[in-house]
């Protein structure tokens, strides 16, 4: 038996409980998308979570989960993710086949709030699948089992797709993106930045503070050798490497200017700046 | 004078008066009657007189005679004025003069009567030695442009009053009179030029301590007048149009030489260089100037040992060498003015050691001293230059190539060879820092001097020292330009630019109405002074005492309020700009420390060297000493000297609660550091003035003292000192701010049109991208760094016609290739059995699955079916050489050229790309088609004719249409360019396939083994580079040089070019499969 055959057979022993968050995330609300997603899920639509990398939208997810008391059923996608990954397959289980959910079947069954991260990495097969999902049907069809799942209420599909990369075999489609609301996320203003870096990171408000500023000044970077800017999610790092006592500058060598180039001349040129905030 | 001669001119004055009376009313039959009478009876008549023809009075009849047949009332007006002007000219010049007016009557008979009308006082008024050298210098003139000769005419006694000394203009003369020989425009400027030259000559000989020429004459050497006359005449004689320009360079002025004899030597030296010719003098003459001007006397003495042995070399290299100096010095004195005669004289000494060994190596290094000293201090250059000269002892190519700084080793020398950092090495870097702080596009340029503060930027360009070798390790040297940098971002950050804030409009307004509150109370209080005190009103004005009426404030300035607007409302401009300069490096450097930690450390490291290098305040002028602790408290930290501590105690308390309360404050604006300004400002100037008012009475009371004891000369004298100290105090500040308001954009400038000088650079069109590749030199065997210019440019647009035509000759072809290619197109997704996991159970597997667990109790997982994506992956550039070659016509039937005329080898290829097309469009590969030529390596060409990722538009099949042949082959610039365009495409296979008629050539493109090895280098980076070459060619003549040159790449020969368009998508589908 495969292992993630093994993996999926394990899931479905433990209930739709492990997926609860239990534990309020840390969320700063930035601008009105925490209203807005509320709504959204009252009318039972879809949304698309748009924004470049590490700005927060999963943890917006979770957080969205806590608060609307759902579970809620993470996928990661990758180019080889195919409809079965999502919605289920059979598995031999002793002289028998059985039939295992995947996470999109599970969180239709449970109403559960499915979130596909990067969806633009899937095949695109596979993201047509969700299409029936989308609309007003709300039906997931099983076509192995011959079976027709009407989503419930409470069930609610967020995908998050990163406009940065920008490269032609990588766009999201019109008929896929035309059936989600999108919320657009950034990296937080540089205040609402200090208090997750300080609170995330375990670090006292200057050393914080210090950090976005490093965080905004390599943004400024972006287009002129650069990518991505540095995102939220790396200056935590910074901020827990210098919490458990690293020095700040080696922290944001290993946390900052490294992760996000290979290039030599632009990681000097963040290390100069960081040796001009720290 | 012959008594009957003038009874033969009056008659035949007379008849001409009758003549023209009676013309008046008869005009047809007296013009026969005057042709008849006159020829005849007048000479008769002066004959009967006894009148020989040498005789004065011959020469009146004579011309008179002639005059009268074309124009009666012209004869008139010479018989009036000839008796007058006889008496001013020798027989030979009268008769110059007569025929002068003659030959103007035969344009212009109005200007010719006002010519004799005017002539009696002309000559007069011209003196007697010079009337005949006139005569005859408007005789050769008028042979040209009589317009000209009127013109030296009626202007002579004009120009014999600016010549001055007879003696100098009668030689003048004489030189115009050789000059007109060859170029009537010359010998007019050589008089024109000329005075302007005689007063600068004058300057020097005066300024030998009053003693005026005497010491020179006695020791028999000539003067400079005398030489450089001489040298004119020598120009006037060999070229003649030479002199005029030798002139008026003499006349732009020779302040910066010291002495006479300089002039003197540098004419011999000139008159050396007259054999190799007047231009090359010339050129020599305009060069040693500037040599001198910028360098001194002794470098002279090392620039003309340097030519005397380039000039051995023969007369092309030396004319370049000259016309190069000037350039080169203009070059080097840009950056550091102050400097200049040290770097002048260093180079010089270089370029001579140099020279030494071989002329065109010298030549080269001397060319490229501008640039190498952008970037090296002058003991680097030295190194640099001696090290060459090491190296390449033996090789003078190599050696050239050294100093011309084109290869890649000597760039390094140059840069390895020195300590501390130079701009170039890192200015990217500091541009990604400045653009991380700021979040602007910022530039980065050179600037020749480290300065003491940061100069306020224009908000895109920083000025950072070129290179920085001040601290002994290259950390430190880069904290300097890190520091630089910061300060530079600070200003933008921290709203130096700020325009139209409400709190700069607030301080703008408060300036302004302060000063013209100030001058409005000074002018009515002068007022009153002038109302009380008139004499005292007459030789004081307002002007006097430096009152400008400024114009009022526009409310659209107050709108666009910045701090340039404000400083321009100070009376004194310049010190306020000083002023604020200093307080406003302040206010960022405190603004910096307070927002970035970080920089703190940096900032307090380069403070330290900072006041290390102050100079000590009590050493200097009062007013500088002001300044001094001003800039010591705002950029050091306070006043670091105790004494002085002690000494201004009074002002510097002030600078400080000033600089306390408006400059270091966390939030401080720009606003502030105006109304630090201002206040500043008025400590300053109120000092000054009460200085001012104490001398003034000081001088009262001299004047007093003087007009009892009656000596004007004293008083005089009081007033120039008094009114050169008053010159002297502005400049002081000027200086200061000059320093820092010097801008060198012309540096640069100046650089590139000095290394471009041999290769001429097209003008760029709109749209053109421009890309710099480096080249191989085999014997160099190293790169020439940059040393192609790649213009890229969007193809220009044809006919459609031409692609519609050839999809409908090759219909068939074009399906046939379609199918084949869109079979190449791989399945989108394929089933792949027996995988560990997938999408479906393979029932077969599941089954023997099941069997084998029964039977055997083991069984194999691979139960699942996996359908999986096969993408190909290609991208592909195709690369047309495009150069005239290609113009060549192809026929597969050289016996019938009318009937069957066969075709261009770029028609061929056009209709290649056209099918080609068709077929990568079948596939999907992602592909881009460009063409290219080149004429000389700084003009190759790079036409885009579809881009990667462009469709496959009408458009794109215009530019396929508008394909044309032009100019060379410069292969390996095209060749990196295309790969430098691929390498930026995220595909799995890249292709390069080159389509060329045969060899790389072209006009500075060496050797063909030359351009040969450069294309194989390019091609073999290529395939360092992950990209696979590949030659498509036709010119079967020379495949053993083909072999050589794509032997390690593919390539392929098409015999039968004709079939080339058939065969292109079938060796295309061979490469990529």
């Amino acid at each position: 038996m495969t292992q993630s055959a093994t993996e999926t057979a394990k899931a479905k022993e433990q209930s739709i409980e492990k997926y609860r968050v239990t534990k309020e995330p840390f969320y700063l609300n930035v601008k009105d998308e925490v209203a807005l997603f509320e709504t959204a899920y009252k009318a039972k639509l879809p949304v698309m979570l748009k924004g470049p990398t590490g700005c927060g939208k999963t943890r917006f997810v979770e957080a969205m989960a806590y608060k609307l008391g759902r579970p809620l059923i993470t996928v990661a996608c990758h180019e080889d993710l195919s409809a079965t990954d999502l919605v289920g397959r059979f598995l031999i289980e002793g002289d028998e086949t059985v039939w295992h959910d995947g996470p999109l079947t599970t969180a239709v069954r449970h109403g559960a709030i499915c979130y596909l991260d990067e969806i633009v990495e899937a095949r695109k097969d596979t993201i047509v699948l969700i299409h029936p999902l989308t609309d007003d049907r709300r039906i997931l069809p099983i076509e192995k089992l011959g079976k027709l799942l009407n989503a419930p209420d409470d069930f609610m599909l967020v995908i998050s797709y990163n406009p940065g990369y920008q490269s032609v075999l990588k766009d999201l489609k019109q008929s896929t993106r035309q059936r989600f609301l999108s919320l657009e996320f950034d990296y937080p203003s540089a205040d609402a930045e200090t208090k997750i870096v300080s609170h995330e990171g375990g670090v006292a408000e200057s050393t914080a503070r210090d950090l976005v500023k490093i965080g905004e000044k390599v943004r400024n970077l972006k287009g002129h050798g650069l990518e991505e800017g540095v995102s939220t999610r790396l200056l935590v790092y910074a901020a827990q490497m210098i919490a458990s006592g690293v020095e700040p500058v080696t922290a944001c060598e290993i946390a900052i200017a490294s992760p996000i180039t290979d290039d030599s001349e632009l990681q000097r040129g963040i290390r100069e700046i960081v040796t001009t905030v720290i | 004078m012959n008594d009957e001669s003038w009874v033969a001119a009056f008659i035949i004055h007379n008849s001409a008066l009758i003549i023209q009376i009676m013309s008046e009313e008869k005009k047809s039959f007296t013009g026969s009657l005057l042709r008849g009478l006159t020829r005849n009876t007048v000479e008769s008549l002066a004959m009967k007189m006894g009148l020989k023809p040498s005789d004065r009075g011959w020469v009146a009849v004579d011309i008179g005679a002639s005059l009268v047949s074309s124009s009666p009332k012209v004869a008139m007006e010479f018989f009036k004025a000839v008796q007058e002007v006889s008496t001013l000219l020798d027989n030979g010049d009268l008769r110059a003069w007569a025929e002068l007016g003659k030959r103007v009557a035969a344009n212009s008979i109005e200007e010719a009567s006002e010519f004799y009308r005017g002539s009696m006082a002309t000559l007069e008024a011209v003196p007697e030695s010079l009337r005949s050298l006139l005569i005859s210098l408007c005789s050769k003139q008028i042979v040209l442009s009589p317009a000209a000769a009127l013109q030296t005419f009626r202007s002579a006694p004009r120009t014999v009053i600016r010549l001055g000394d007879p003696r100098s203009a009668t030689r003048l003369f004489a030189i115009a009179v050789e000059v007109a020989h060859r170029s009537v425009k010359h010998s007019t400027e050589v008089l024109t030029a000329a005075p302007l030259a005689l007063a600068a000559l004058q300057n020097i000989e005066q300024g030998v301590g009053g003693s005026v020429n005497s010491p020179l004459r006695q020791s028999g050497t000539a003067s400079p007048t005398e030489s450089v006359l001489n040298l004119a005449e020598s120009f006037a004689q060999r070229t003649g149009a030479t002199a005029a320009e030798f002139l008026s360079a003499v006349g732009e002025g020779l302040d910066f030489i010291q002495s006479p004899d300089e002039v003197v030597e540098l004419c011999n030296q000139t008159s050396v260089f007259l054999e190799r010719g007047g231009a090359t003098a010339l050129q020599y003459f305009r060069s040693a100037r500037s040599v001198i001007e910028v360098g001194g006397g002794g470098s002279f003495d090392k620039w003309s040992r340097v030519t005397r042995k380039v000039a051995d070399e023969g007369n092309a290299i030396v004319y370049d060498f000259l016309k190069l100096t000037p350039k080169v010095l203009a070059t080097l004195s840009v950056t550091q003015r102050k400097r200049a005669p040290e770097r002048v004289n260093a180079v010089l000494d270089v370029v001579e050691e140099l020279a030494g060994r071989n002329v065109y190596v010298a030549l080269e290094c001397f060319k490229s001293s501008p640039r190498a000293l952008a970037s090296a201090s002058l003991d680097q250059f030295q190194a640099w230059a001696r090290d060459g000269a090491e190296l390449y002892r033996n090789d003078r190519r190599k050696a050239q190539a050294y100093y011309a700084l084109e290869s890649k080793s000597s760039q390094e020398q140059l840069r390895g060879s020195h300590d501390g950092v130079a701009l170039e090495s890192v200015s990217h870097l500091l541009r990604l820092y400045v653009e991380g702080l700021t979040g602007r596009e910022m530039t980065i340029a050179p600037l020749g001097s480290i300065p003491e503060e940061s100069r306020i930027n224009d908000g895109q360009t920083i000025q950072l020292p070129s290179v920085v070798a001040e601290f002994g390790s290259t950390d430190e040297d880069f904290k300097l330009y890190k520091v630089l940098a910061a300060h530079a971002s600070g200003q933008v950050e921290f709203g130096t630019r700020d325009i139209g804030q409400p709190d700069v409009r607030a301080a703008l307004k408060e300036i302004d109405r302060f000063f013209t509150d100030k001058e409005k109370q000074e002018l009515s209080a002068m007022r009153d002074l002038e109302m009380s005190d008139k004499e005292y009103a007459q030789y004081s004005n307002t002007e006097h005492l430096g009152f400008r009426r400024r114009p009022p404030l526009e409310e659209i300035q107050i709108e666009a309020a910045d701090y340039k607007t404000a400083l321009s409302r100070f009376p004194n401009g310049t010190l306020a700009t000083r002023i604020f300069t200093t307080l406003e490096n302040g206010r960022i450097d405190w603004r910096l420390r307070s927002a970035y930690k970080g920089i703190r450390r940096d900032l307090d490291f380069v403070r330290s060297r900072l006041i290390e290098r102050r100079p000590p305040i009590n050493e200097l002028a009062v007013e500088q000493a002001v300044y001094e602790m001003l800039f010591q408290i705002t950029l050091c930290g306070g006043v670091i000297d105790d004494k002085a501590r002690i000494a201004y105690m009074g002002v510097i308390n002030e600078f400080e609660s000033i600089i306390t309360n408006y400059v270091r404050r966390d939030q401080a604006t720009v606003a502030d550091t105006l109304m630090a300004t201002f206040m500043v400002y008025e400590l300053l100037e109120g000092r000054r003035n009460q200085n001012q008012s104490e001398n003034e009475t000081d001088q009262d009371d001299k004047e007093n003292e003087d007009d009892k004891e009656d000596s004007s000369e004293g008083k005089g004298e009081d007033q120039q000192q008094q009114m050169q100290q008053m010159d002297r105090r502005p400049e002081l500040f000027n200086q200061w701010s000059q320093s820092n308001e010097e801008t060198s954009p012309t540096d640069s400038d100046l650089l590139n049109e000095l290394m471009n000088a041999e290769t001429s650079e097209q003008e760029l069109q709109e749209g053109d991208e421009v890309f710099f590749y480096d080249e191989w030199d085999r014997e160099l065997g190293d790169h020439r760094a940059k040393w192609c210019r790649v213009i890229q440019r969007e193809n220009r647009k044809g006919q459609r016609d031409f692609v519609e035509q050839v999809r409908a000759r090759y219909s068939g072809v074009i399906s046939s290739i379609r199918h084949q290619f869109q079979m190449l197109k791989p399945e989108s997704l394929r089933k792949i059995k027996g995988e560990l996991d997938g999408e479906d159970f393979d029932l077969q597997a599941v089954i023997e699955h099941f069997v084998d667990r029964k039977t055997t109790g083991r069984a194999s997982e691979r139960l699942y079916i996996r359908r999986i994506r096969r993408e190909r992956d290609v991208a592909v550039s195709f690369l047309l050489d495009m150069s005239s070659s290609t113009a060549r016509t192809i026929t597969r039937h050289p016996n019938q050229p009318y009937t069957r005329p066969g075709q261009k080898i770029i028609d061929i290829e056009k209709q290649g790309l056209v099918l080609m097309s068709e077929a990568l469009e079948a596939v999907g590969d992602a592909y881009s088609i460009s063409g290219f030529t080149s004429e000389g390596r700084r003009n190759v060409k790079y036409f885009t004719i579809k881009r990667f990722g462009e469709k496959y538009t009408p458009d794109v099949e215009r530019r396929i249409g508008g394909i044309t042949y032009h100019n060379n082959t410069r292969l390996g610039a095209a060749i990196r360019h295309a790969v430098a365009e691929l390498e930026k495409q995220d595909a799995r296979t890249k292709l390069l396939i080159i389509l060329s008629d045969g060899r790389p050539y072209d006009h500075d493109y060496g050797d063909s083994r030359y351009a040969r090895e450069d294309t194989k280098m390019a091609l073999r980076h290529s395939k360092i580079a992950g990209i696979t070459p590949f030659c498509i060619t036709i010119d079967r003549e020379s495949e053993a040089e083909l072999k050589d040159l794509y032997g390690e790449v593919g390539y392929t020969i098409i015999d039968d070019v004709m079939s080339l368009p058939e065969r292109l998508p079938g060796i295309y589908r061979r490469l990529t499969t």
